[in-house]
């Protein structure tokens, strides 16, 4: 044997290899409806929980100290932090997909 | 449920010759689906996997590399080398410990000929020498 087919034969393994792995890998992450459902529920989990914190904590210190401007304020954190939350997840699930 | 043959080939035998529901290969475009009825077509394969379904269920092939021609249900696949397994687990093991061992049996052999060289120069050398 010499060094080309000593090459060719190292490639063969490794692209079996690899592309078994990543056939293997698709099928683990087909996990099909309920696993699409559980991600977009945890995505809208993700959104709607802080913005809800936040409104109902801006609502509680805006009647508690009288500034209304806080509820708002405190809003628009909840609002801030949802969104940051969902993109990180999207960018979680992008980056899974990608390998 | 209709079905196409299928028959792989490599140099030295044929690794399987049967019906099957459906075959997915590759190209240098990406995977491709073969179903009974499908287009005629040719591809070239490159180095990776083939997978077919028959009755006994799902199978890998490892391909080093070869032709795809399909023309009505007939399909017939050439590769350079090509081994099946059944789990996909299990392919790229096979293919390893295949090469393992034809590499030692092509190592053994090249002895064997380095040996009968030796043997032949030696002779030729005493020849030489007892004229």
């Amino acid at each position: 044997m010499n060094g080309d087919d000593g090459a060719r034969e190292e490639g063969y393994v490794r692209e079996v290899r690899e592309k078994a792995e990543r056939l293997s890998r698709a099928r683990q992450r087909e996990g099909g409806f309920w696993r699409h459902v559980a991600h977009v529920g945890s995505l809208g989990f993700v959104f709607v929980l802080p913005l809800v914190t936040g409104a109902v904590l801006g609502h509680c210190v805006a009647e508690r100290t009288g500034r209304r401007g806080l509820a708002l304020v405190l809003l628009l954190v909840g609002l801030l932090a949802g969104a940051f939350g969902s993109w990180r997840l999207i960018q979680e699930s992008l980056r899974e997909d990608g390998e | 449920m209709s079905t196409l043959e299928l028959g792989i080939r490599t140099a030295v035998s044929t690794l399987f010759q049967g019906r099957v529901r459906s075959i997915r290969a590759e190209d240098l475009d990406g995977w491709f689906g073969i179903r009974p009825g499908r287009r005629d077509l040719a591809a070239v394969l490159p180095a990776g996997l083939l997978l077919f379904e028959d009755e006994a269920g799902e199978a890998f092939v490892a391909l080093a590399g070869g032709l795809l021609d399909l023309r009505g249900d007939c399909c017939r696949v050439m590769a350079r080398e090509a081994l099946l397994a059944r789990r996909l687990d299990e392919i790229a093991d096979r293919v390893e410990q295949y090469t393992r061992v034809r590499r030692q049996r092509s190592d053994a052999q090249r002895d064997v000929f380095d040996d009968l060289a030796k043997e032949a120069l030696r002779r030729l050398a005493r020849q030489d020498v007892s004229r």
